[in-house]
């Protein structure tokens, strides 16, 4: 009989391990969306999460922080979280340099602290795109690991074809 | 960069959500005394809503180990003699960003400093009209800012003798106009030469107590070990110690980084330099990469608690990239390392600085 219960587990365990490496892994929009429902909003926006680089005991620490203070996180939810942030907002990322010009005016904040959180200005100062080819590197930006406010995205792309438009 | 309604210059936003605005190097660069709409802001938890009408029906209480209780209006709070203060406030995690290996935190690079003047009354006048009883060793102080889900309140202290200095003020105005909302409307404490978590906005009560605050930002926040700790260690909370006075530092704030110039003509190299409690003595510049360091100018505009202001005039002599470097010196001896003393919460980074620049034929 206990052989028997034994044999099912397993059967389910390895059943269970196969649906989950078959079904498809978030993208890194969707968990950036999901980052920001639960660590964004209530009591804090999204630039205060963008501008750390930490690894992963870093993180670990900084969300269960969150959690004493207040955050839910469910137990599902942890982990992937985790992972993300430190895929996202790790320590190799370079250290910012705000003290260069930047065009200012409006989404000039997501060009500073989104764009350069990953690269100098160069790839992007260098560039004449018009919205549908801004809109596009937004994108393939976000589809290789970058995060952008979701709510803020149109802006950033109005900000780079503002200054870097299409002649 | 931020626009922020009343705020009409660039800032770097830190934090959208509570407001943490750090000041281009450029906007300080402008003058001795920072803008209103240049200060940094640095909020812990959101804003209090504070309009006019609240602002003048305010009331700051004091209590705890006093011989009596008050509560005082803004008016009883002015009738006291009116004295002010230039200050320069900066942020403990000033240049956290440079932590290596990296903490948590706002990654403030160089502009979590700014300089204004601060005109209120003496914290001193209050608390004699309270009657300090002689156990009566901190001042915990709260401010109308009020946390969110679990939280902690944003409620610190200052130890008696440094409350009853004659300098550290209850402010009410800042660069001579009413304290914007977002530097504390109406009632600011202001601890001048102290790191500038100590100067709490909206205040709204002081409380005498034989033991310093108890809570998170007091027993855990705004602490440094009592030695130096190999980077990235952990460090037992016994070893740590408040952060209290600013060391000494000193910041290029023109020309901005990386720029370029026509070979033959001087380059202005200018900043400043400050260092809590003391007097900045002396800066040096180097241009060789610390060979060599020669004295820089410094400026006429000071005050007691305030940044000074450098100047250096340089000729490069070819073409070529130049890295100059600032080095401040205070009246307590204290020079500006040439590496940072890690710590766990990347605080007093105030190592020499450095701006790369650029000549060309």
């Amino acid at each position: 009989m206990l052989k028997r219960k034994l044999i099912v587990c397993a059967v389910l365990a390895i059943a269970s391990r196969i649906a989950f490496s078959q079904s498809p892994a978030p993208s890194n929009a969707e968990m950036a969306r999901k980052m920001e429902a639960t660590c964004t909003g209530y009591c804090h926006g999204p630039a205060l999460i963008a501008q750390q680089r930490l690894d992963r005991n870093g993180w670990t620490r900084e969300i269960d922080k969150m959690v004493r203070w207040g955050a839910v996180v469910s137990a599902v939810d942890r982990d992937p979280l985790i992972d993300y942030l430190v895929r996202t907002f790790n320590v190799n990322r370079p250290l910012p340099n705000s003290f260069k010009a930047a065009p200012a005016g409006k989404g000039s904040d997501l060009f500073q602290t989104y764009c350069l959180a990953c690269h100098d200005e160069r790839p992007i100062t260098s560039r004449r795109l018009d919205k549908v080819g801004w809109t596009s590197q937004v994108d393939q930006m976000i589809k290789w690991g970058a995060y952008v406010p979701t709510a803020r995205k149109d802006e950033l792309v109005e900000y780079l074809t503002t200054h870097w438009g299409a002649r | 960069m931020f626009q922020m309604p009343g705020f009409k210059q660039n800032m770097i936003v830190r934090s959208d959500g509570p407001i943490d605005l750090e000041t281009p190097l450029s906007s300080l660069d402008k003058a001795w005394l920072t803008a209103i709409e240049d200060h940094y802001v640095r909020c812990h938890l959101p804003a209090p809503r504070v309009d006019d009408t609240a602002a003048k029906a305010w009331t700051l209480s004091i209590d705890g180990e006093v011989n009596r209780s008050l509560k005082l209006s803004m008016d009883e709070i002015r009738k006291n003699r009116e004295v002010s203060q230039t200050v320069t406030l900066e942020c403990s995690g000033n240049g956290r960003v440079y932590s290596n290996p990296t903490v948590p935190g706002l990654q403030w690079e160089k502009g979590a400093v700014s300089n204004a003047k601060w005109t209120g009354v003496a914290l001193r006048d209050v608390l004699n009209a309270a009657g300090v009883k002689p156990t009566g060793k901190h001042v915990i102080f709260n401010g109308a800012d009020e946390p969110m889900a679990s939280i902690p309140d944003f409620v610190r202290s200052i130890p008696i003798e440094k409350a009853m200095h004659p300098d550290t003020l209850i402010a009410y105005k800042m660069n001579d106009v009413d304290i914007p909302l977002i530097h504390g409307k109406p009632l600011r404490l202001v601890v001048p030469g102290w790191e500038a978590a100590a100067s709490c906005k909206w205040l709204v009560s002081l409380r005498l107590s034989p033991e310093e605050a108890d809570g998170n930002f007091m027993r855990n926040a705004y602490r440094i070990p009592n030695r130096n700790v190999a980077p990235g260690s952990a460090v037992d909370p016994k070893d740590m110690i408040p952060y209290t006075a600013l060391d000494v530092k000193s910041i290029f704030t023109a020309p901005r980084d990386d720029s370029t110039f026509k070979f033959g003509s001087p380059i202005e190299l200018r900043g400043f330099a400050w260092a809590g409690e003391a007097d900045i003595t002396r800066v040096d510049i180097s241009t060789d990469f610390g060979r060599t360091w020669a004295a820089a100018e410094l400026g006429t505009d000071k005050a007691r608690y305030a940044w000074r202001r450098f100047r250096y005039s340089f000729r490069p002599p070819k073409i070529g990239a130049y890295l100059p470097l600032s080095r401040a010196t205070d009246s307590q001896g204290r020079v500006q390392p040439v590496l940072p003393n890690w710590n766990p919460a990347g605080y007093i980074y105030n190592v020499i600085d450095k701006v790369r620049i650029n000549v060309e034929a």
